[in-house]
């Protein structure tokens, strides 16, 4: 019971002491999931286009050859982002960069990595939201004569990213937890944070107790808010569901 | 006039459609039967170019259809097309679905889409519904607003691929006499079709394709009354046999 309440006590002082730091950790946190999950998003939109070109058959010859290396492209980048892990790719951009006397700011590279390793992820999901649209859609687009950019972005991409809501949600929930790796290359999240303010006095428990509390409380709002959003949508659908379909 | 020459569409080794030459003249009503998969279809989808044929030629009003950009879309623009599962956009409410595509082809001023759609709603009696969610009509409204959805680019030729064929018994009435309006108004039709009466009491000409090929092609519906080809004779009896 002392022990208990001695750790009840250690967590508070380390709180009310050190209000500041826990405060910017949390806020670099949610910058780093929402504003890379964003960037990673519109990246997705752009690398999706990329993937899904196919050469036509009486197509000029160079023409062919550069389809398929933009398609190329865009397996190579979403294999490689998805094949290795985040910390990897941290460390790799930010001591790459660093090599070659091109050095960014920490948070910068934080917020880089996420967003191509978003970018990754939500580029095979759109992919499969577009795969999973009837073929209908398409033609029924281009036999009103709309070109195929304007019926990918009226058409295909609105009910592809409508059904990918949820999807989109699981990312973000994702990345507030992944952002944690970021502290290798030193970018000051809640991770970190909890590291220096338990080190003060060795205090590893209690520091990672709270860290834990507030990823609990970021994720938990933050899937509160998907579910609201996914039910606000199916409900104006007039498609019945139970749940968000956001996983944590 | 639209007019097919020599052309040929092969899918998986199968010739679909095989040498097909044939014109459609402006203001004719023409209806193609044949069983399935005789090529009815994806006669109706070369012609918009939505099946890109192996060999041969389309010309609408003696301008060549092809894959380049500028061509395909003026022809989509000439020729609209009504596809057997509606395939409505279902992002859009009905009003929507008959505004988009005016707006982003044709460059219309919101409000001038506006009108043109809620006219064409209107022909089809669907004005009630224009805020609807398109999934929440039925299989006849859902085809009606993919008539005036066409309707709303003022085509100068109209592809109907089976439009009844999805559609529940009851429904298929109302989609039908929408058809006979539109018809009756002097649009160019070209219509595949099971619906054997309804063919006979519209068409101008009547085709009959079989394995690819334009078996029969006859004036009005004397190809009901006195089939000649022996194919033609043994899939007309069919219908008789079952209707």
């Amino acid at each position: 019971m002392i022990v208990q309440l001695s750790v009840f006590n250690t967590m508070r002082a380390m709180l009310e002491n050190n209000a500041s730091l826990w405060l910017y950790g949390l806020r670099t946190t949610l910058l780093l999931a929402f504003v890379g999950t964003v960037v990673g998003l519109l990246l997705a939109l752009v690398l999706v286009v990329m993937k899904i070109q196919t050469p036509r058959r009486d197509a000029h010859f160079m023409k062919r050859i550069l389809v398929r290396l933009v398609r190329r492209t865009s397996i190579l980048y979403v294999g490689f982002f998805r094949g290795t892990p985040m910390m990897v790719q941290a460390m790799l951009l930010y001591y790459g960069l660093q090599s070659l006397g091109l050095g960014i700011p920490v948070f910068t590279a934080g917020l880089v990595v996420v967003s191509l390793n978003t970018a990754a992820y939500l580029t095979e999901v759109l992919r499969a939201g577009l795969a999973a649209l009837h073929k209908g859609q398409k033609e029924a687009a281009l036999a009103l004569g709309m070109s195929p950019y304007a019926t990918y972005r009226l058409v295909l991409f609105p009910q592809a990213l409508k059904n990918m809501v949820p999807a989109i949600g699981n990312e973000l929930v994702v990345n507030l937890k992944d952002t944690a790796v970021l502290s290798v290359i030193g970018v000051t999240e809640m991770f970190y944070m909890g590291r220096r303010i338990g080190s003060a006095r060795y205090q590893f428990t209690e520091s990672f107790i709270i860290v834990s509390l507030l990823y609990l409380l970021v994720v938990n709002i933050a899937v509160w808010l998907l579910g609201k959003l996914t039910n606000m949508r199916t409900r104006r659908a007039s498609i019945p569901r139970s749940d968000s379909g956001v996983m944590t | 006039m639209i007019t097919l020459e020599h052309v040929t569409k092969v899918y998986d080794n199968v010739r679909v459609l095989d040498d097909i030459n044939i014109q459609f003249k402006k203001g004719t009503v023409n209806v193609i039967i044949g069983p399935s998969g005789s090529g009815k279809s994806t006669l109706l989808r070369t012609i918009n170019y939505l099946a890109e044929p192996e060999k041969g030629q389309v010309f609408i009003h003696d301008e060549l259809v092809d894959a380049s950009p500028k061509r395909l879309r003026k022809a989509r623009k000439a020729v609209g097309m009504v596809f057997q599962d509606f395939h409505l956009f279902s992002h859009k409410n009905v009003l929507e679905n008959c505004m988009l595509a005016q707006i982003n082809v044709l460059n219309r001023a919101k409000d001038e889409a506006k009108k043109v759609a809620l006219k064409h709603l209107k022909a089809v009696h669907m004005e009630s519904f224009v805020t609807r969610r398109v999934d929440t009509l039925s299989g006849g409204q859902k085809q009606r607003v993919a008539i005036a959805r066409a309707l709303s680019m003022n085509p100068e030729v109209l592809l109907l691929d089976e439009p009844t064929s999805a559609l529940d018994p009851e429904t298929v009435g109302e989609v039908l006499e929408a058809i006979r309006t539109i018809a009756k108004k002097g649009m160019t039709l070209i219509l595949a079709t099971h619906e054997m009466a309804f063919a006979r009491a519209i068409a101008d000409r009547t085709i009959f394709m079989d394995a690819g090929k334009v078996v029969e092609d006859r004036n009005g519906a004397t190809i009901f009354e006195t089939p000649h080809h022996e194919r033609t004779c043994a899939f007309l009896s069919r219908f008789t046999k079952t209707a």
